[in-house]
Order: C-alpha cells, then structure tokens, then sequence
C-alpha cells in the first residue's frame, strides 16, 4: 500500500519513513502542502492513506487538509504535535478521517492506518469484486471460504482461512502480531502468539507455497503474492 | 481611613473656626463696651460741665448757682429715671453735690471709690475692666470736675450692665450661629473630600483582590478622584496588564516548549522501535528505553495540560457535586478492585458553583493518587458535604501519608515526594488539579488522616460570587 507522508520535519519524516517501511508500506515523503497536493494530482495508482503534519511551512495544515478532501477520496489521517482537544475537532470537521497526537505508539499509528484503509476498501468494493482474492496461483472465495491452489481445493481450519483472509487484503503489507491477533482471535492477549505461529506454520505447509508468508521479524507477517 | 480622615478635618476646621471665632467675640464684647464707656464718658463729661460753676457761679452769669444745683439735680434724676443709671456729683469731700437717686452715696470702698479716686488725680476712667455677658458687674465711669485747674468734684456714673451684655450675647449668638454653619458646611465638604479621595482607593481594593485570587482580567474602572490616584490606577492596570502578559507569555512558554519537544521526541520514539526491530523480540533493554520515551510524552502532555488548564475561562453552573462524585468513584471502581483496595463513596445530593468537568478532572486526579498510594486491604472514603457557603469532597486514605514538610509542598508543580520518586506519574497532576479549581474559585488543602494516610480536601463555592473566606484560604 502506498502513504504519503507530508512532514516539515526530515528528522521525524525519515523516521517515520524508515518504520513505515519496515511494515510494507510505500511511503512517499511530502515536506510541504504544495508538493503533498501535487503528488496526489496523478490519480493512476492513488495513495492509500495520507499522514499529514498539520505544522507546514507554506501552508496551513488544516487547508491542505480540505484540499486534499476536494481533490480526492483517500482517507486522510492528520498526524500532529497540536494535542487540544479544538484541535482535533476542528481537524476532524475538516475531513480528517483520524487524528493522531506526536509522539504517538508505532503500533497505534498502524493499528488506525489500517483502520481507515480498511473502511475505505469496503466502501469502495461493497460486495463484488473482492469476493475472490487472486494472488498467483492462490484463489480465496470470501462468501464460501474456499482456498485452492492451482485450481486444487485446500481445506482449512477458520482460524487459518480467517488469518489467511487477513494477510491477502494488502498483499505486501505487513500486518503486525497484535493486530493479527485482535482481529482473528479477538482478543488482546499477548500469550496467542505460539497460536499464532502454529497457524502461520500450518498454513504454509497446508498450501505448499513456504514462501508465500513471510516473517518480518520483530513485526508481523505479510503475505508476498508469487509470481505468475 | 475614612474614620481617621475625616475626624482630622473636622478638628482642623474646628480649630480655624475657633481661631477666628473666639478674637473675634472678645473684639465684639470689648467694642461693645467700649461704645457704652464712650457714652457714659460723654453723660459725665456734661454732668461735670453742668456741675463746673455749682457754687460758685462764672462772671456776668445769668443763673444763680441755687438754680444750677436745682438744673443738675433735675438733669441727674431724669438721667436715672430715663436710663436706669446712677449719677451723682461727689464733691472731693466725697459729700455728694447732687445725687439720683439720693440715697446713693459714695462708698467707703468698691468699684465706684476706686473709680473716685482715679478721678480725683484728674483722670478719667477710659478703660474700665471688661464685664462679660455670663458677669453682673457693674460699670463705673468717673469724670473730674475741674475749676480754675482744680479738681472741685466729681461726677460718678454706675450704670447696669445689662443691656450692653445682653447686646455682647446677641452678637456673640450671630457669631456662634455662623460658626455652626461654617462647621457643618465643613463636615459636608471634609465627607465628600474624603470620598473623592477613598473612592479610588476601594476599586483599587477591589480589584487588587480580584487579581489576587486568579481573576486577571479584572482591571481598574476610572472612579475620579485625585489626579495620583488616577495616576495609580492607570499604573495599576499598566502592571496588572504587565502581570498577566507575562504570565501569559509563560504559558505559552510551557505550551510551546512541550509542543515543540514533540517532534524530536516522535523521531526518537521512532528511531527506538526501528531499533527493537533489528534486536531479537522479547529485549529487555530496548523495551525499558521505551517506556522511558513514553514516560517522556506523558510529561510533555502533562505539562501541556497545566498551560491549558491555567489558560481555560471556568465554565461554572449550578452542579449536583453528589451525583458527580458518585458517577468518578463508580468509574475508578474497577481499577481500586484490581489493586484490591475498598472504595467506598458517602454522596448525598450536595449543590456547588463549579465547572462539572474540570472538577471531574480534578477528583480523577485525587482519586488516582489516592488509590496509587493506599495498600491493598486497606479503604479509600470519599466523602461529599456542605459547610457553609461551600460544599467540600473529602478524599481520605490509609496510604502512608505525608511528613508535615511535605504536606507544604505539595500540588507544588514537578514536586514528589522523596519517597515515592519510583511511583508512576509526572508530579504535576495536583498542579493541574490546582489550576482547574482555582479557575472556578475552588482550592484544594492536603491533611493528615489519623493515625496514618492522606486527607484531601477539594472546596468549591455553593453559589455564584465567591465568598471571602473561601478565596483567602
């Protein structure tokens, strides 16, 4: 997934970039309102999700936010050090979808990036087309929960399919062990992740395709689509 | 000051008034009886022109000095009977040559002998002694009668004194009348002189109040008065706005430096994780320098918090304080069964002037600290009341309280107590606390609970307009 990161501050741009990436995402830095509005110009693959600084040089960062909004549908989350709860509202009625406060948790950060890109899939594809997720030779059917590889049907515990589901939404992106947990197993426990593992292990072996989950060590895991 | 100025007026123009008042009711009294010695002067002077040639008449005189005893005799008594006065020619002898009335002789001593006598060296008596109007004496004018250059006789008037006194008393009256309403025209002028003066001073008063107990934005109204009053008040609110521009300007030092420290601490906080990334899961060192960096951002939010609550205009209504503090000690509930410590809430409906959610914030705050520092087993009380014109929450632990030298320091900003440097938090929560009452009036006092633990006590006014008692605390 692709984010644009529009941030004054090279410091914590870089930073940013740098953890960003490390979970799978495609960050392109903006430094200034003029540079975030013309890199969202070209609409041929958009960004999914835009973190914007609301402390710009050239322009408030509450107009680029309402630019932002006349131009384009990506969800926008402002990331900034203004943490007044006026703040905040007023960034929320401009059209921010969330609303972050420097220095934020990583995982909270995530956690809220993927939960504005997720609404914005589905308000997108209501029902149809990603019904059935193709990734190579993979095939997942969403409303009969049927996985075959090279046409070959792959039974599957819920849980595996559930996880599985889950990584295929944003090939590439890596989806960190906590959210992983809360959203197969709803729940918060740390002690789910040997759960986790054993899951991850089964379904590697069960679709004979090792490499099509990858661990990111220390993070998560992410799901690399095979060629062909 | 008014009861010290105004009596020193008043004996101010109470003195002038009688600096002038009282020469000039002598001067009165003294030209009073002057006018009548004049006039007596002027009776025996023709007596004794009458009385000049009894006896022994002058050349080629139509009268004989038979009849000119009988024309002074006559003169005399109609003299006495008109004017009440006794007139009497003496002659050195002292055997009187003709008297009114005629039983009046002249003493052996008194008054009139004396006056006889002076006039018997050929002087006229010009300043007889003062009778004032409260004396009955009499006065006494002697005049000689002299022939050839001697003193034959002398005549001797003795008037009453009456009428002349009672002339002095009328016009020391007029005067007494004047000084009065010269007085009173004084009292009048010194009260509103004082007024004038004090008026200044009491807005002065008042707003220096005001400002001292947190409402900055009161200012000076221009009430008149001396021109260096008005001086002081305009100096005054030149200060006061002085005042609060630099408080002003440390807020928003305060919120400023902890927003600005935001950025680096984020690139840092960020750098840290990149960091837990490469090391293997589950390091010890590197989740510690975690919790450090967000210790650090809850400082930061913190101390952006007490700018903001030093900031924040009250937004006071009539508040149920009960209710309110029923509803905070249901929410920490849970969190006191989880430390194993009893919470237990005294609320009857209790009304109180205060801004429901910054005294929300306020109680969170002392119920937080409360149940950080209380032992499991032990009970926390929480207890709502009304003293008065103020309501009060009383929040008492069993935790190991504080020494008498720390129970002064405390809700100072940073400060924590020596022994609990290790307990979450960023020793600014009380000041936050502080400062959110405080905009409504409220004050916060920490106590000693026997025999061990902590009594807080958060005061709030039970009705609009703060009373005295409350704000000086």
């Amino acid at each position: 997934m692709r984010l644009l990161l529009v941030e004054d501050d090279n410091h914590v741009a870089a930073a940013l970039s740098a953890v960003l990436a490390r979970h799978g995402f495609d960050v392109t830095h903006a430094r200034n309102g003029e540079e975030a509005l013309r890199a969202l110009v070209p609409e041929s693959d958009g960004f999914g999700v835009v973190l914007l600084d609301l402390g710009l040089p050239d322009q408030d960062g509450y107009e680029v936010c309402g630019k932002i909004r006349k131009r384009t549908a990506t969800p926008v989350i402002m990331v900034t050090a203004r943490s007044d709860v006026r703040s905040r509202i007023h960034g929320l009625n401009l059209g921010a979808d969330d609303y972050v406060v420097k220095p934020y948790d990583t995982g909270e950060l995530l956690a809220r990036i993927h939960a504005v890109s997720r609404r914005t899939v589905h308000e997108e594809a209501p029902g149809s087309a990603d019904t059935v997720l193709r990734l190579g030779p993979v095939h997942i059917e969403l409303p009969t929960r049927q996985v075959s590889v090279d046409g070959t049907v792959v039974p599957l515990t819920r849980k595996e399919f559930d996880l599985l589901a889950l990584l295929a939404q944003r090939p590439g992106v890596v989806f960190r062990r906590e959210q992983i947990i809360s959203e197969v197993w709803r729940t918060s426990w740390e002690g789910t992740g040997r759960t986790l593992e054993v899951h991850v292990a089964s379904l590697r072996a069960k679709l004979r395709l090792p490499t099509l989950i990858e661990t990111v060590r220390g993070v998560g895991y992410r799901l690399v689509a095979p060629a062909g | 000051m008014r009861s010290r100025l105004l009596p020193l007026l008043i004996i101010l123009m109470a003195a002038v008034l009688l600096a002038f008042g009282v020469p000039l009711a002598v001067s009165l009294a003294g030209a009073e009886q002057q006018r009548t010695v004049v006039d007596r002067i002027d009776d025996t002077a023709r007596f004794a022109s009458l009385a000049q040639f009894v006896g022994d008449a002058p050349e080629g005189s139509r009268t004989t000095p038979t009849e000119r005893l009988a024309t002074l005799r006559s003169e005399l008594i109609s003299y006495y009977e008109v004017y009440g006065i006794r007139a009497a020619v003496f002659y050195t002898s002292h055997i009187p040559m003709a008297n009114a009335p005629t039983t009046w002789f002249l003493p052996q001593r008194g008054e009139v002998r004396d006056a006889f006598d002076e006039a018997l060296l050929s002087r006229r008596s010009h300043d007889p002694q003062q009778v004032w109007p409260w004396e009955r004496g009499r006065l006494v004018v002697a005049s000689p009668v002299i022939r050839d250059g001697d003193v034959v006789a002398v005549v001797v008037t003795d008037s009453p004194t009456g009428p002349m006194r009672s002339r002095t008393l009328h016009g020391w009256l007029v005067i007494g009348a004047g000084e009065i309403a010269a007085m009173l025209l004084a009292v009048g002028a010194a009260l509103r002189l004082t007024g004038w003066v004090l008026t200044p001073v009491r807005v002065l008063d008042a707003t220096t109040h005001d400002i001292a107990t947190g409402r900055l934005k009161s200012r000076v109204a221009p009430a008149g008065g001396p021109p260096e009053l008005q001086r002081l008040a305009r100096s005054f609110n030149e200060m006061a706005d002085n005042v609060e521009d630099v408080l002003e300007q440390q807020r928003a030092f305060v919120a400023d430096a902890s927003h600005q420290l935001r950025n680096p601490l984020a690139a840092l906080l960020l750098r840290i994780e990149l960091l837990a990334l490469e090391l293997p899961e589950g390091n010890a060192e590197i989740a510690s320098v975690q919790t450090e960096g967000k210790r650090l951002a809850h400082v930061l939010d913190d101390l952006l918090d007490l700018a903001l609550a030093e900031h924040t205009q009250a937004d006071l209504s009539v508040t149920d304080i009960g209710a309110l503090t029923a509803e905070r000690v249901a929410a920490w509930s849970p969190t006191a069964d989880a430390q194993g410590v009893g919470l237990v809430g005294d609320c009857p409906p209790t009304t109180a002037w205060a801004d429901p959610v910054a005294l929300s914030s306020a109680l969170d705050a002392v119920i937080d600290n409360a149940l950080k520092f209380t032992p499991a087993g032990e009970t926390v009380r929480v207890e709502v009341g009304s003293h008065g014109a103020v309501s009060t929450v009383v929040v008492a632990d069993r935790g190991p309280g504080l020494t008498d030298e720390e129970l002064a320091r405390v809700g100072d900003r940073f400060w924590r107590s020596a022994h609990h440097q290790n307990i979450k938090g960023s020793g600014l929560g009380l000041s936050i606390c502080r400062a959110l009452l405080a905009a409504g009036g409220g004050t916060l006092v920490h106590e000693h609970h026997e025999p061990h633990g902590l009594k807080v006590t958060v005061t709030v006014p039970r009705t609009a307009g703060v009373p005295q008692s409350l704000t000086d605390a």
